[in-house]
C-alpha cells in the first residue's frame, strides 16, 4: 500500500494539478482490486523482522529435510577415540599458513590426564585436512526414495579415523552437528504435526461450539476452561509416562504429538469460537443460510475462509509452545528416547553440571530451540499485524 | 459480591472434582495394580509381608472391586485421613513426603510471581509511555528472547556459569550446613539467599510475556479519553498515567496471571528438576519414571488443586480491583 | 483589560509519522472575546480537535505544535503564549482546568471506568482549589445539582457504567466548570448523545454560560448545532480556515463553496427538498493533500485559471474566505466592501 501512495506522491511533484487528478484515478481503481491477501502480503512484507525469521525457518526446514545429505556423520555413531572433542576451528589458512579457497582443519592430539583421567585435546600442527565436498560415503535414501551416498562434505578417506567436528562431539563420541541436523527434523516436525491436529480439534470443537451455541457451546467451553485451568507440565508428564515403554519409535512419536498436541487446542479453539460467534451474525451468513445451504457447506464454503489469515497467524504463535514442551519432556526422558535424536533428548546428554563444564558445546541444541521459537513468535507476530489489514 | 464469590467457589470445586478423576485415572495407567508391584518389591528385597496387612491394605483401596468403588475409597481417605495412597518405591504414606516439599514448591512459585509482577508492570507501563524508544525495542526484544529460552536452559546456563565462573554449586535451596538443620532464622536467610535463582529463572520467561500483556493492555488505555482528561484537568504526566490507564490495564493483568498460574507451576516443577530443589518437582519426576502411581497421582492432584485456588485468589482480587465485574 | 481572552496566531501543528508528516493544522489564526461562543465546524479530520488540544498545550507526540503563537489573556494585558510553555510545566497545568477546561466527544469514555464520579471530580477541584476534601465534595454536589442531575451526593459514590449518556455529559460539564474556568472547549459535546438529550445539553450550556460568564469554544461538525450556539464561527478545511465570520454572516452571506455545501446539508424546515445534498467526494489523503486550494476537487466553481494558490482574503467587516471566486459565488456581497 505504501507504494501506491508513494508512486502517488512522485506523480504529484511531478505533473501539474489538472493532469495529476487523470493519472492518480487509475492508482486508486488498483487499490480497491487489490485482494485481502495481497494487503496481507504488502503489510507483512513491511515487517523486516517477521521476514527475516520466514526465510531463516525455511533454511531450519531445508536442512530438517536434507538433514542426511548436509550432515558429516551417522548421528549415532559412536568413536571411543573421540569422546568430548570441543567444537574445531575450520580454518581457511593451510598448514603452509597461507590463504586457500579449500577451507581444512588441523588433526587432534589427545592428552590424557593420569591422576584425574581427563581427556584434553591439542591442536596437531603438523596435520592438516582440507575439506572435502561432495564426498561419497554411508549410502542413504534421499528424501525417501533417491538412493544415493553423496554427502555435502567430509574429510574424505585420506584422514583416516581422523573427524571433523564442527560443533565438537558428545560423550560417546557423536557428532554433535550431524545429531542437531538429525534433531531438526524431529524437533521441527513435532511442531508442524501436533499443530496441525491443534487445529482440526480447535477447527471441529470451536467451531461448533461457536457455530450452535446453547448447550454444546456450554459443554465444549467447560472442557477447555478445565484444561488452561490446571498446569500442564505435570499432567502431560503423567501421560507421556504412562505411554507402554514397549512401544516402537514410530508409536511413541505420535503418541508424544498427539499429548502434545492437546496443549495447543484450546486456545485455537477459543479464537475459532470467538470469530464464529462474530461472524454467525453477519448478513452474508445469513443470506448463504436462508438460500438453503448446508451448514457444513456454510461453514467451510463462506465462514472459514473469512478467517483463515487469522488462524494461520495463531497456528504460527502456537508452534513454539509445542516444540519448547516436547524438549522439556524430553529432557526430562518422558518425551522422546534415544536412539531417536530430537533437541531435547540432546539436551538430556547437559543434564549434568559437571559435564556441561566440561563440554559447554552440548548446550548448543538448546540455542537451535531457541532460534527457532524466537523465528516462529516473531513470524507469528508479524502474521497477526498483517493479518488484519486495515488496522494501524 | 457473595453471589460472585459462590459462583466462583462452585466452579472451582467442581474443576477440583474433575482433577480428583483425571488423578485417580492417572494412577490406574499402567497395567497391573498397585499392590502386586509393591509385593514384587518387597519379595525382591527379601522382605516378608503378613498376609493379614496385605488383606487389609487390599480392602482400604478397594482393589479387585469395581473402579467407581476404588474411586470412592481413595477420595474417602484423602478427605477423612489425608491419606493419598502408599508410595510403592518408598514403602511410606505418600502424604509423610509430600507436605514440607508442597510448602517449598509454593514458596518458590510465589516468590517468582512477585518477581514477575515487580519487574512486569513498571517496564510494561514505561514500555508503553515511551513506545517505539530505543528501551522499549530493547525490553521488547528481552521478552521475546525471554518466552524462547526454555526454563530448564536457563537454569542450565546460569548452574554452568556459577559452576566456571564461581566454582560453585548454585543448586538447592539451602546450604549443606542447614540442610538438615530445624527452622532457625539462620536457616530462613540462608533459604532465601538460594531462593533468588530459581525465582529469576521462572520469573523471566513469564515476566517477558507480562510485560508484553501489560505493554499492549497500556497501549490500549494511554489514548483513551478519560486520560486525555485526566491530562486536561493539569495532572502531572506520572501521576496520570500511574492513577488512571494503568489502573484500567491492571484488570486484564490480573486475570492473565490467573492465565499463567498453570504454567508457573511447570517452570518451577521442571526447573526443581535441574537446580535439584527440595520440591515437588524432581519428587514428581522419580515417581513417573519408576511408575510410583499413587505418588505421582497425588503430586499432579495437588499442584492442580493449589492452581486452581490460586486462580480463584485472582479472580477475587480481579472483582475487588474493578467494579464493572463486581456488578455483572 | 482588553475584550480578547484568547488569540490564536498562525498555528501550525504536524504529525511526524513513520510514512511522512501530516500537517494537521496549517496557519490557524482566530481570538474570542470574554464570556462569547466560538464555533469552529469541519469535517472529521479538518484539523479542529488538534487546535483544540494545541490550545491546552496536549498535543501528543508524534504531533508537535511547530509553529504560531497561542496568546491568553488571563490575568492581565500581558498575554502568555501557551504554544511556547513546557507541556510538562507547573504553568500550564495550573491553567489546564484552572483557567481554561475541556469536554469531550464520548462522554461515556471520558469518565475514568474504575473511578467514581466523586474521586474525579475531587480530584480536580482539589488540584486547582484550595480546599479540604469535604468542602470539596460539598462544591461538587452543588455543582451535580446545578447541572440538573438528581440525587447528588449519591452520584458521587457512583461510576461511569451506572449512568446514562445524557447524565455523563451532565458530569463532564460539571467537572469542567468546577474551578470557574475563563474559557471552556467542548469538543463535540453533543455528537454522542440522542437528539433530545442533545437540545438538554445545548440549552443547559447557553445557561452556564449566563451565569459562570465563561467564554465557550464550540467544536463540532454540524452547522445547524452551531446556530444555536456561537457568535462567531470559523469554518475550518484540511487544516485551514475556510471561511470565518459572524454566526449571522455565515448562514446569510457564506462566501466559499465549502461554507456553502455544508449549508446545503443541513435540513430546513422552510425550503421543501426532495433529498438532502451532500458533498461530492471524500476528505483527501492527509498525506497527500491536493495542491493549490485545497478544496478543489470536490468544487463546483473551480476554475484552474483564477484558484491557483488562495489566500484568506477580507471580504467584509468581520469576513474572511478563502476563496479566489468569494465575490463571484456570492452576488450578495457588496462590490464596495471589497479591499482596493
Amino acid at each position: 500500500m505504501a507504494n501506491v501512495e508513494q508512486r502517488g506522491q512522485k506523480a504529484n511533484s511531478e505533473l501539474s494539478p489538472i493532469l495529476d487528478a487523470d493519472i492518480l484515478e487509475p492508482e486508486k481503481e488498483k487499490i480497491a482490486v487489490a485482494t485481502p491477501r495481497q494487503l496481507m502480503w504488502w503489510k507483512f512484507r513491511k515487517h523486516r523482522v517477521a521476514v527475516f525469521s520466514g526465510i531463516l525457518l525455511i533454511i531450519f526446514y531445508t536442512i530438517a529435510l536434507f538433514a542426511d545429505f548436509i550432515s558429516p556423520y551417522d548421528p549415532n555413531a559412536f568413536d571411543a577415540k573421540h569422546k568430548f572433542v570441543p567444537p574445531m576451528y575450520v580454518s581457511f589458512i593451510n598448514e603452509d599458513g597461507n590463504f586457500t579457497l579449500r577451507p581444512g582443519v588441523h588433526g587432534l592430539i589427545l592428552h590424557k590426564n593420569p591422576e584425574t583421567l581427563r581427556i584434553t585435546y591439542e591442536k596437531d600442527k603438523s596435520v592438516w585436512y582440507p575439506v572435502h565436498f561432495f564426498v561419497r560415503e554411508r549410502p542413504y535414501k534421499l528424501l525417501g526414495f533417491i538412493e544415493t551416498d553423496i554427502h555435502l562434505f567430509g574429510l574424505g578417506e585420506e584422514a583416516g579415523s581422523d573427524k571433523i567436528f564442527v560443533l565438537g562431539s558428545d560423550r560417546l563420541g557423536r557428532d554433535m552437528l550431524s545429531r542437531i541436523f538429525y534433531g531438526a527434523r524431529i524437533s521441527l516436525s513435532i511442531g508442524l504435526v501436533s499443530v496441525f491436529l491443534s487445529l482440526t480439534l480447535g477447527i471441529v470443537l470451536g467451531g461448533i461450539s461457536g457455530y450452535y451455541g446453547g448447550w454444546t457451546d456450554n459443554i465444549i467451553q467447560r472442557v477447555i476452561e478445565f484444561i488452561r485451568s490446571v498446569p500442564g507440565l505435570p499432567l502431560w508428564m503423567a501421560l507421556s509416562a504412562a505411554l507402554p515403554s514397549d512401544w516402537s519409535q514410530i508409536r511413541r512419536y505420535f503418541g508424544i504429538t498427539i499429548i502434545l498436541s492437546m496443549i495447543g487446542w484450546t486456545e485455537l479453539g477459543r479464537q475459532v469460537r470467538g470469530r464464529f460467534l462474530a461472524l454467525r451474525t453477519e448478513d452474508f451468513v445469513l443470506s448463504a443460510r436462508l438460500s438453503g445451504a448446508r451448514d457444513l457447506r456454510i461453514i467451510l464454503r463462506h465462514m472459514v475462509p473469512s478467517f483463515t489469515s487469522h488462524i494461520i497467524a495463531s497456528l504460527t504463535l502456537s508452534v513454539p509452545g509445542i516444540i519448547l514442551t516436547e524438549t522439556g519432556l524430553s529432557f526430562l526422558g518422558l518425551g522422546l528416547r534415544q536412539p531417536v535424536v530430537s533437541w531435547g533428548v540432546l539436551l538430556q546428554e547437559a543434564q549434568n553440571i559437571r559435564t556441561v563444564a566440561l563440554a559447554p558445546w552440548l548446550l548448543l541444541p538448546g540455542l537451535a530451540v531457541v532460534l527457532t521459537v524466537l523465528a516462529f513468535n516473531f513470524l507469528g507476530d508479524g502474521l497477526r499485524d498483517a493479518a488484519d489489514p486495515f488496522s494501524r | 459480591m457473595f453471589q460472585f464469590l459462590m459462583r466462583r467457589s462452585l466452579a472451582a470445586l467442581a474443576t477440583i472434582w474433575v482433577i480428583s478423576i483425571v488423578s485417580f485415572v492417572i494412577i490406574q495407567l499402567p497395567p497391573g495394580d498397585f499392590l502386586t508391584t509393591y509385593m514384587a518389591n518387597l519379595r525382591e528385597m527379601g522382605e516378608r509381608v503378613p498376609e493379614e496387612q496385605i488383606a487389609a491394605m487390599r480392602e482400604r483401596y478397594g482393589l479387585g472391586e469395581p473402579m467407581f468403588v476404588q474411586y470412592y475409597k481413595w477420595m474417602r481417605g484423602i478427605i477423612q485421613d489425608g491419606d493419598f495412597g502408599r508410595s510403592m518405591e518408598w514403602g511410606v504414606p505418600v502424604s509423610m513426603l509430600l507436605w514440607d516439599r508442597i510448602g517449598l514448591t509454593v514458596m518458590v512459585g510465589l516468590s517468582s510471581i512477585l518477581f514477575v509482577w515487580v519487574v512486569a508492570i513498571p517496564v510494561g507501563v514505561y514500555s508503553a509511555t515511551h513506545q517505539y524508544s530505543i528501551l522499549d525495542y530493547l525490553f521488547t526484544f528481552i521478552g521475546f528472547l525471554g518466552l524462547a529460552i526454555p526454563n530448564f536452559l536457563l537454569a542450565l546456563v546460569l548452574m554452568w556459569i556459577g559452576w566456571s565462573v564461581f566454582g560453585q554449586n548454585v543448586g538447592g535451596l539451602y546450604s549443606p550446613e542447614y540442610s538438615n538443620a530445624p527452622w532457625s532464622i539462620g536457616k530462613f536467610i540462608d533459604l532465601l539467599s538460594h531462593l533468588w535463582i530459581p525465582m529469576l529463572i521462572v520469573g523471566t520467561s513469564w515476566t517477558a510475556g507480562l510485560i508484553r500483556t501489560m505493554r499492549a493492555n497500556m497501549l490500549d488505555e494511554i489514548n483513551q479519553p478519560y486520560v486525555e482528561t485526566a491530562r486536561a484537568k493539569g495532572l502531572t504526566e506520572w501521576r496520570l498515567v500511574w492513577k488512571y490507564p494503568v489502573r484500567v490495564a491492571l484488570n486484564p493483568f490480573i486475570s492473565t496471571v490467573g492465565y499463567a498460574l498453570p504454567q508457573i507451576v511447570g517452570g518451577v516443577l521442571i526447573t526443581a528438576v535441574v537446580l535439584n530443589l527440595p520440591t515437588i518437582g524432581p519428587l514428581l519426576l522419580r515417581a513417573l519414571l519408576s511408575q510410583d502411581m499413587f505418588m505421582a497421582g497425588a503430586i499432579v492432584m495437588i499442584l492442580s488443586i493449589l492452581t486452581v485456588i490460586g486462580t480463584l485468589i485472582s479472580d477475587i482480587l480481579l472483582a475487588v480491583f474493578d467494579p464493572r465485574i463486581r456488578l455483572e | 483589560m482588553s475584550d480578547v481572552l484568547l488569540e490564536v496566531n498562525d498555528l501550525h501543528v504536524s504529525f511526524f509519522l513513520t510514512e511522512g508528516i501530516v500537517r494537521a493544522v496549517s496557519g490557524v489564526s482566530f481570538q474570542i472575546e470574554r464570556g462569547k461562543t466560538l464555533g469552529i465546524v469541519g469535517e472529521s479530520g479538518c484539523g479542529k480537535s488538534v487546535t483544540a488540544r494545541a490550545i491546552l498545550n496536549m498535543v501528543r507526540p508524534p504531533g508537535r505544535i511547530v509553529s504560531g503563537e497561542i496568546n491568553y489573556y488571563g490575568q492581565s494585558d500581558t498575554p502568555i503564549d501557551l504554544a511556547k510553555l513546557d507541556p510538562h510545566g507547573a504553568e500550564i497545568r495550573r491553567i489546564r482546568w484552572g483557567e481554561i477546561s475541556m469536554i469531550f466527544q464520548e462522554p461515556m469514555t471520558s469518565l475514568s471506568p474504575v473511578h467514581t464520579i466523586g474521586n474525579q471530580m475531587i480530584e480536580a477541584i482539589r488540584l486547582h482549589m484550595d480546599m479540604s476534601k469535604q468542602d470539596a465534595a460539598a462544591h461538587a454536589v452543588g455543582l451535580l445539582a446545578r447541572v440538573g442531575l438528581a440525587q447528588p451526593e449519591r452520584l458521587l459514590t457512583r461510576y461511569r457504567h451506572e449512568l446514562s449518556g445524557g447524565m455523563r455529559q451532565r458530569v463532564m460539564i460539571a467537572m469542567a466548570l468546577s474551578c470557574n474556568p475563563k474559557l471552556l472547549i467542548a469538543d463535540e459535546p453533543t455528537t454522542a448523545v440522542d437528539v433530545t438529550t442533545q437540545a438538554q445539553i445545548l440549552n443547559l450550556m447557553r445557561d452556564l454560560q449566563q451565569e459562570f460568564g465563561m467564554a465557550i469554544i464550540f467544536i463540532t461538525h454540524a452547522l445547524g448545532v452551531i446556530a444555536e450556539v456561537a457568535d462567531h464561527v470559523v469554518v475550518m478545511y484540511l487544516g485551514e480556515e475556510a471561511e470565518v465570520a459572524d454566526v449571522d454572516t455565515i448562514y446569510y452571506k457564506a462566501a466559499h463553496p465549502y461554507t456553502q455545501a455544508l449549508l446545503r446539508s443541513i435540513p430546513r424546515h422552510d425550503i421543501k427538498l426532495d433529498r438532502l445534498e451532500t458533498i461530492e467526494g471524500n476528505v483527501p489523503d492527509p498525506m497527500n493533500m491536493p495542491d493549490g486550494c485545497k478544496f478543489h476537487p470536490r468544487c463546483r466553481h473551480y476554475d484552474p485559471g483564477k484558484c491557483a494558490n488562495p489566500a484568506l482574503l477580507q471580504i467584509g467587516e468581520q469576513h474572511w474566505s478563502r476563496c479566489a471566486r468569494a465575490h463571484e459565488i456570492n452576488p450578495q456581497l457588496s462590490r464596495t466592501e471589497q479591499p482596493s
